[in-house]
């Protein structure tokens, strides 16, 4: 009895670490051979481990490909559109949650819908958009972009999260003379705090990540996003493995950072969002 | 006597219920509320919508000036349009791998962290890892691992003495599409998983040992007692897959751009090379209001299934 558990345990831990290793293959791939030169990868291919970690690929990719200015873009980009998104969100998802009055629900299913709206279908509007307030190829027309799309997955959230905190501070406020506002900003927010922090890590990812707005929006390297620098950077040094691969752990490597000191706020994002109760 | 009060009174009634605190909740307080917010979803959001439905109706290529109403001209074109259904097909095919390979694997996953393992934390991570990454960083990150003479894959098969099944993988027509869903699923998998593990924790422990103690087997209590509790959970990742099948763009543009010829080639895809390569936009535009249809018709149709299975279940 005993050794069948045992057995059942060791197969159990084998397929996990035989998956999990599959998994980070690609991973494993890229970070070697980022660290290579040339040479090295025509001669050793995908697997070896580098002899000597050179930085060519990482100096080529940084000097050469403009990403120290794309980092900065995308810095520029998202932390404004991460509080915008989510402040403008809480706002809005205030009187959704705490406040019955005509049109709420509608405009909440309003919200809710544009989750499943395919992109493509604001992609010409966008560009037209852009160009008609002036705004094409900078800052301001990707953040505020960033902005709107953050609506839908901000307000759902916060919306439900509000919906279930407790009305007994608030209607003690509202005795003692308390606006809305007030009630807002100084009950309703502090106790989102677990709900906020959710939606930064999840916004944050999702908009550095992002790439199609980018494409759309930008033309010049003026305000082009990180994703677009290291699409360039594809087209450009096809052979050069370890530039490309530099590439990509530069623009990586901030989304991994924060995954790894806030994976909780990640897990519980995605559940909050999906499953219900 | 009782109507004449009710006219006599009422116009008051209406002035005060604007400002009054109490009774009836005002409007102008949760509209200030309401602003920012509406104001940029409604332009960003609704209003392009809306712009690219009426586009669809025009012959506007991008360029000119002008345009004409041609009425649903567009719409006729798109369906005696062979790369449509091509695209179509292939956002199928997107579909029902998707379902099979990264949704069954996030549900075994999910099983084999679930029985209380140690490094269940690091396990999880790895498998989840991939969702935070760009899609670009994984489209160059799998075009190195299908590189036909130093990629992994190829090197791999050839060190196992399978060199004969080595392909140009993404240059090839036959295997460019599924190379870049097993891409694609590297990432889906670690959000089935978390999706799949958290429906599992819900799972009363006591129905299982209750299973258990009837004598079933572990195999006849997960798919008996298990498996029909993760019904609702069920429902979020298929419906997910489903949406998202429709709108793969980024990694299909980074990996291949639809191509070779058109192997690859997505809705998504297809719409942005009729829009901005061939710059004929308002047929770019009705290739996605019937993307939108499409989706708003596989959502509707798949939640009132989903909702009526419930209802049986209860």
């Amino acid at each position: 009895m005993n050794l069948k558990k045992i057995t059942r345990r060791s197969i159990l831990y084998l397929v996990l670490i035989i998956l999990a290793i599959i998994f980070l293959i690609p991973i494993y791939g890229s970070i070697v051979t980022s660290f290579k030169t040339v040479d090295e990868i025509m001669i050793g291919g995908f697997w070896s481990f580098p002899k000597h970690f050179r930085l060519e690929g990482y100096i080529e990719a940084w000097k050469m490909q403009n990403l120290g200015k794309y980092l900065k873009n995308s810095i520029i980009i998202t932390l404004p559109a991460v509080i915008g998104s989510i402040f403008i969100a809480s706002l809005a998802a205030y009187p959704l949650s705490r406040i019955k009055f005509k049109g709420g629900k509608f405009i909440f299913m309003l919200f809710v819908a544009g989750l499943f709206l395919p992109p493509q279908i604001h992609l010409i509007p966008l560009f037209k958009l852009a160009n008609m307030l002036g705004i094409f190829d900078t800052y301001l027309a990707l953040i505020l972009t960033h902005i709107a799309f953050g609506q839908p997955i901000c307000v759902f959230i916060l919306r439900n999260f509000f919906i279930n905190l407790p009305h007994e501070i608030e209607e003690a406020a509202k005795i003692d003379g308390c606006n809305d506002f007030s009630i807002y900003w100084r009950i309703i927010l502090p106790l989102a705090k677990p709900a906020l922090a959710v939606l930064v890590i999840l916004q944050f990812t999702w908009i550095w990540n992002e790439f199609l707005w980018g494409l759309i929006l930008t033309q010049t390297e003026q305000a082009r996003p990180l994703t677009l620098g290291l699409y360039n950077l594809q087209g450009m040094f096809t052979i050069e493995w370890n530039v490309q691969t530099a590439g990509a752990n530069i623009a990586t490597i901030p989304t991994i950072i924060v995954f790894l000191a806030f994976q909780r706020y990640f897990i519980k994002g995605i559940t909050l969002g999906a499953v219900k109760g | 006597m009782r109507e004449d009060i009710v006219t006599n009174t009422s116009p008051l009634l209406k002035r005060r219920s604007w400002y009054s605190s109490t009774g009836r909740q005002r409007l102008l307080v949760p509209m200030v509320f309401l602003f920012p917010s509406l104001l940029i979803y409604a332009v960003f959001v609704i209003g392009t919508m809306m712009y690219s439905l009426v586009l669809s109706f025009t012959n506007w290529d991008g360029i000119s000036r002008t345009f004409n109403f041609i009425g649903l001209v567009n719409y006729f074109k798109l369906f005696k349009d062979v790369q449509f259904y091509n695209a179509l097909k292939n956002n199928l095919i997107w579909v029902v791998i998707s379902l099979l390979l990264p949704m069954f694997l996030g549900l075994l996953l999910a099983v084999l962290i679930d029985r209380q393992i140690r490094g269940e934390n690091i396990f999880k991570s790895i498998f989840y890892l991939p969702m935070t990454i760009s899609f670009v960083v994984i489209a160059v990150i799998w075009s190195w691992v299908y590189e036909p003479n130093l990629g992994i894959l190829n090197t791999f098969l050839r060190a196992i003495r399978l060199g004969f099944l080595s392909k140009a993988w993404l240059a090839n027509q036959s295997t460019a599409l599924f190379s870049i869903i097993i891409a694609a699923s590297w990432q889906l998998t670690g959000y089935s998983m978390v999706l799949f593990l958290a429906g599992l924790r819900n799972v009363p422990p006591e129905l299982i040992e209750a299973a258990e103690l009837d004598g079933a087997s572990s195999w006849q209590s997960f798919w008996h007692v298990i498996y029909p509790m993760l019904r609702s959970v069920r429902t979020v990742v298929i419906g997910t897959i489903l949406i998202n099948s429709f709108r793969v763009f980024d990694l299909i543009f980074a990996m291949t751009k639809g191509g070779p010829g058109n192997a690859s080639n997505v809705l998504a895809m297809f719409m942005y090379r009729e829009s901005f390569l061939k710059y004929r936009m308002s047929y770019g535009s009705t290739i996605a209001v019937i993307q939108f249809i499409i989706i708003l018709i596989i959502m509707v149709v798949y939640l009132w299934r989903a909702m009526k299975a419930e209802e049986e279940v209860h």
